[in-house]
């Protein structure tokens, strides 16, 4: 059985954001719609503060308490363990945004995409207009949409229903990396197979202390994060009273 | 033109407003999408989705009441029975109302039924309140034609009792959200429910005898001074649970509970705290105030207030502090006011319930219950 998952590499991970902005290309997400994201934080006092950067994207958790709480099955488990959603038989009750422990789950608030829609010109006979972009461009809807994401799902996903990232199971099936993956310009997302020991998932999950985002809630995460690393040093002491 | 006509007219044009307003909400909302409430990806679930868990809520409490007679055989109970079934169908109805506009694609319902999950408490509501509904028809249908109500007045009670508390646990189950976890959810809305119930066929009953300038008959005087004072228990019960509850909430210190610090400082807390629950039970404790039929219905309106804010206080207890990704770049509490829309999908709701009971009201004869 295939059980694939996703290691994030801390030490590697320089947080550019390509993995944010690539996976909204290839989904062709709409504005406000994010299914790769990230926590970032600063912590302390200047001088001894810190930058937090946590890449976050869906945890395709084993026990997924989205797919046990969707009434119509939309939200579901493929045998590969991804998550996945279907917006066809979405009810858009949002119930799995409720249950989902970590926030990555978006609803379509309204029609997707409605800014390349609209016929006007930001300056009168000087620019075109975002829907005659579209139209010269010969794109569907937007200009640079990604005609392979309807392999698996509506290229578009409509408005009244959910969704989320789907460690690009289109390009999974063809034996193609998520684009996530694909296009970390430093190699900080590595993805594999869980169950294949020879995976190089499997090597690091092995190799490193890993991390999983709310472990303690028994969903079994598969994005797994590993070498955690602060560039910071301090002399040593035992502190003081 | 008579006086009743006249009032009549304005009674249903008020009725006509709020629906043609609902309408008018609802084409905007599939057209234009749920952007149009002023909910999003922290506080999805708002004002139309607290509407639609107080209006089943009524509606299964209604149902215990008029179980009372047609299921328990307490005789006292008859004179409400038919009328408190004719408005838990009411209250269903406009409780489907507010869910129709709060789900995103209501068309797809249909996958209840052809995709079902079993493992999702979700599709357990939807099964036990689809089954409930079916019962409380047939009920009615029974006491209206005069025949004998037990089995399916029986049927409908356990199907409320059991819708109930799994609308209680779609929330009491989701681990992921601290505030919203713990089998006190099921329970308290039965309760919840309960208190509804009773405060709305109290309140109809009384409003409509002092429309139709109508003296109690001696039964129903005598079924109105005790369901006064087990409205007043209800109440001290319910407000003991939101006492507790508050607690709880403030005495945890898990991160998840971190919003009843927002709750108990929020509008719907103190609205439900001090008006809702603590007032009328103050009104159905002191003899000389519960005995006053206006008191009563004062205290009854308060309640069903109270009890409206308390889905709101719930659903928002839940989702005030965003998760993961969601949290950067808020602040720890998110504010929620619902928004014009969303009013309009109450009062949407409301004016069908208004629309159907006023249709039972007069083809229907809902005094007593003459299949007893």
């Amino acid at each position: 059985m295939t059980r694939y998952a996703m290691v994030i590499d801390f030490q590697r991970c320089s947080g550019c954001g390509a993995c944010i902005i690539t996976c909204r290309n290839e989904n062709n997400l709409t504005e406000g719609i994010y299914w790769s994201s990230k926590i970032n934080k600063t912590v302390g006092t200047f001088p001894d503060v810190k930058y937090e950067y946590i890449p976050t994207l869906c945890n395709h958790c084993e026990k997924a308490p989205c797919v046990k709480g969707c009434p119509t099955g939309a939200m579901h488990k493929l045998d590969n363990n991804i998550t996945m959603h279907d917006p066809d038989i979405c009810i858009g009750c949002r119930y799995c945004m409720a249950r989902c422990p970590y926030g990555i789950i978006s609803f379509n608030w309204e029609k997707p995409h409605k800014f390349w829609k609209d016929d006007e010109e930001i300056i009168n006979d000087g620019t075109s207009s975002a829907s005659e972009v579209v139209e010269k461009s010969g794109g569907t809807v937007i200009p640079y949409y990604n005609p392979d994401r309807d392999e698996t799902l509506p290229g578009i996903r409509p408005k009244g229903v959910v969704e989320k990232c789907t460690f690009c199971d289109h390009r999974v099936n063809k034996g193609e990396l998520p684009y996530c993956v694909t296009s970390c310009p430093a190699n900080a997302r590595i993805f594999g197979d869980l169950d294949d020991p020879n995976s190089k998932v499997s090597e690091l999950i092995g190799k490193f202390q890993t991390t999983r985002l709310r472990e303690e809630l028994g969903t079994e995460p598969a994005v797994y994060y590993i070498r955690s690393f602060k560039s910071a040093s301090y002399v040593t002491s035992k502190g003081g009273l | 033109m008579s006086e009743n006509k006249v009032l009549n007219g304005i009674w249903l044009l008020i009725i006509g407003i709020g629906i043609i307003t609902g309408l008018y909400t609802a084409y905007r909302v599939f057209s234009e999408g749920h952007v149009i409430y002023a909910a999003n990806d922290i506080i999805f679930w708002t004002l139309p989705l607290g509407s639609y868990m107080f209006f089943a809520l009524t509606s299964t409490g209604l149902a215990f009441v008029a179980s009372a007679s047609i299921v328990f055989g307490i005789k006292k109970y008859e004179p409400v029975s038919k009328r408190a079934t004719f408005l838990a169908l009411a209250a269903l109805t406009g409780a489907f109302m507010s869910l129709i506009l709060e789900l995103g694609a209501p068309w797809n319902m249909i996958n209840y039924l052809i995709t079902p999950n079993p493992l999702s408490t979700l599709w357990w509501m939807g099964l036990l309140y689809g089954f409930y509904l079916l019962f409380l028809i047939i009920t009615f249908l029974k006491l209206h034609k005069g025949g004998n109500a037990k089995i399916p007045g029986l049927l409908m009670f356990l199907f409320g009792i059991s819708a109930t508390p799994t609308l209680g646990a779609t929330i009491g189950l989701t681990e992921s959200r601290a505030a919203f976890f713990g089998a006190f959810m099921p329970v308290s809305f039965i309760l919840a429910a309960l208190l509804s119930g009773i405060a709305a066929i109290i309140l109809v009953t009384v409003v409509k005898n002092m429309l139709s300038n109508k003296v109690m008959s001696s039964s129903q005087v005598s079924l109105f001074n005790e369901l006064g004072k087990v409205f007043g228990l209800i109440i001290g019960m319910v407000l003991f649970l939101f006492i507790w509850r508050t607690i709880v909430g403030l005495y945890a210190s898990s991160p998840g509970f971190g919003a009843f610090d927002y709750i108990v400082r929020s509008f719907p807390y103190h609205f439900e705290l001090w008006l809702g629950l603590l007032l009328p039970f103050i009104i159905m404790v002191v003899p000389s105030l519960r005995e006053n039929v206006k008191m009563v219905a004062v205290a009854s309106a308060l309640v069903l207030m109270g009890m409206f804010s308390s889905r709101m206080e719930l659903l928002l207890e839940g989702q005030a502090i965003p998760l993961g990704p969601r949290a950067i770049g808020q602040p720890e509490f998110i504010f929620y006011f619902p928004n014009i829309p969303e009013l309009l999908v109450v009062v949407f709701s409301f004016s069908v319930i208004l629309l159907v009971y006023t249709i039972g009201e007069k083809y229907l004869n809902l005094e007593g219950s003459a299949g007893q």
